[in-house]
């Protein structure tokens, strides 16, 4: 199921639905049950088609962009357990390293390209920020957050109602 | 709507109310305080958020016959319908109830209170013993009250159909009856339509019947014209059809069909054999 969401400022949430066994809740009709199954069923949860954090130096631009960018987390679900594609894109060949915030080492880094990938295992139920720095001089170029979100709402099933006055 | 007014402004029947739940409640507590998996479900795609409420209006037009001598059919324009559960508490519009057990396929509930639905045919009463052919002395026939009733309710929930069944008895001393009935829906679920079929019996004791639909001797003169109900088993056949656009507006139709148990049929103050409703409108979910 996709659908816009307040999560993504430029991009779609794409919800992970488990098989939908029903979806007739008594009171609250058939997209609560969907947007209901849908937060249970979050564990890994968001793409974002162009999410972008763009960045200006040297009067070019780079895109930093990274999916999945949202993860919910419910009472069924405390760890975001999925696979973290991060992507740049520059118009001129850069040197450029990848850092998760608060860690000395790089995560990656490149020589004299215009792009880069970085693929990392995500294993958190807190948000992380990753930043693009300029290998020479550490500047800051460009930063993307994968946000984690807690849900604690609690779910139960509807009751049956089949003499219900309507 | 008018059992709405029966509720908000009948002061006796708020006392009989307050203690039917309060009796209610504390058998319940007892059932509760021992430690049974009760509410650990395993909801897919019927799930309902805990401690939250849920509001939506109804806004159109529909009716109910009304097979009881001399009374209106019931004009349905506004139909709201609200909820609230808790982990095992919930108030589903007019039935409160808590969950017992729920787990795979099995949902066991007590019913706190429902309302006994039959007195909404009986809403401008002003019958007399001569409107049903008596003659002589006139007298006003007995006033149908509202009932209150509690009891336990079993749901057999497949992914393709749910089996429901509800013993319910009179705590509000309206007619001190009892009602048991069973129902199965078959409900589906296609390009953001929903619906529903159900079809059911509902069996109601000779107490319940007589309340509403017999005929006591002291009043008619003619003693010939005394009906004493026993009790009836009705059946009925319902359809339900929902849609959604948006978040907050929707569409739905209801309709449904039901045959009455002879002992209600047999009565003099009944002039017909079922009771037909239908009813569109358009939602809006709060």
């Amino acid at each position: 199921m996709t659908m816009c969401s307040p999560f993504t400022r430029r991009g779609c949430t794409i919800f992970k639905l488990t098989a939908l066994h029903r979806l007739w809740p008594n009171a609250a009709g058939p997209y609560a049950g969907a947007r209901v199954v849908g937060a249970l069923a979050l564990s890994t949860c968001a793409l974002t088609l162009a999410n972008t954090a763009l960045a200006a130096s040297q009067s070019n631009v780079i895109e930093l962009t990274i999916k999945p960018k949202v993860c919910v987390l419910n009472n069924d679900n405390e760890t975001c357990l999925d696979e973290l594609n991060i992507n740049w894109r520059s118009d001129n060949t850069r040197s450029l390293c990848l850092y998760q915030k608060r860690q000395p080492t790089p995560l990656a880094c490149w020589e004299n390209t215009n792009k880069g990938s970085h693929t990392m295992a995500l294993n958190t139920n807190t948000s992380l920020n990753f930043l693009l720095r300029e290998s020479q001089h550490d500047e800051l170029l460009a930063s993307e957050t994968f946000e984690v979100i807690h849900d604690h709402k609690q779910y139960r099933r509807a009751r049956r109602n089949a003499w219900a006055f309507f | 709507m008018q059992l709405l007014k029966h509720v908000i402004f009948d002061g006796n029947w708020r006392h009989r109310l307050g203690f039917a739940l309060a009796a209610t409640i504390a058998t319940i507590a007892l059932c509760a305080a021992r430690p049974t998996a009760a509410a650990e479900t395993t909801c897919k795609g019927d799930c309902v958020a805990v401690g939250e409420w849920d509001f939506s209006l109804s806004v159109g037009a529909g009716t109910r016959t009304n097979p009881v001598m001399q009374q209106d059919d019931i004009s349905f324009l506004l139909v709201p319908k609200f909820s609230y559960y808790g982990k095992r508490f919930f108030i589903d519009t007019y039935d409160v109830g808590y969950t017992l057990f729920d787990r795979d396929y099995h949902q066991f509930n007590a019913i706190l209170i429902t309302p006994g639905f039959e007195q909404t045919f009986f809403s401008d009463w002003a019958l007399t013993n001569q409107d049903i052919g008596d003659t002589g002395e006139a007298h006003k026939l007995h006033n149908r009250r509202l009932a209150g009733l509690s009891g336990f309710e079993y749901s057999f929930i497949h992914p393709y159909f749910d089996w429901q069944t509800q013993v319910l008895q009179d705590v509000s001393g309206a007619h001190d009856g009892q009602k048991v009935r069973t129902a199965l829906t078959v409900p589906w679920f296609k390009n953001n339509h929903a619906w529903q079929l159900s079809a059911g019996v509902t069996w109601q004791s000779d107490k319940l019947v007589d309340y509403y639909y017999g005929v006591r001797s002291n009043e008619v003169n003619n003693q010939d014209l005394v009906y004493q109900a026993p009790a009836a088993t009705s059946t009925y056949l319902k359809a339900e059809w929902e849609t959604r656009f948006n978040k907050h507006w929707g569409l739905r139709a209801v309709t449904s069909y039901k045959k009455l148990g002879s002992g209600v049929i047999d009565s003099p103050i009944v002039v017909d054999d079922h009771v037909f409703t239908i009813y569109a409108a358009g939602v809006y979910h709060f």
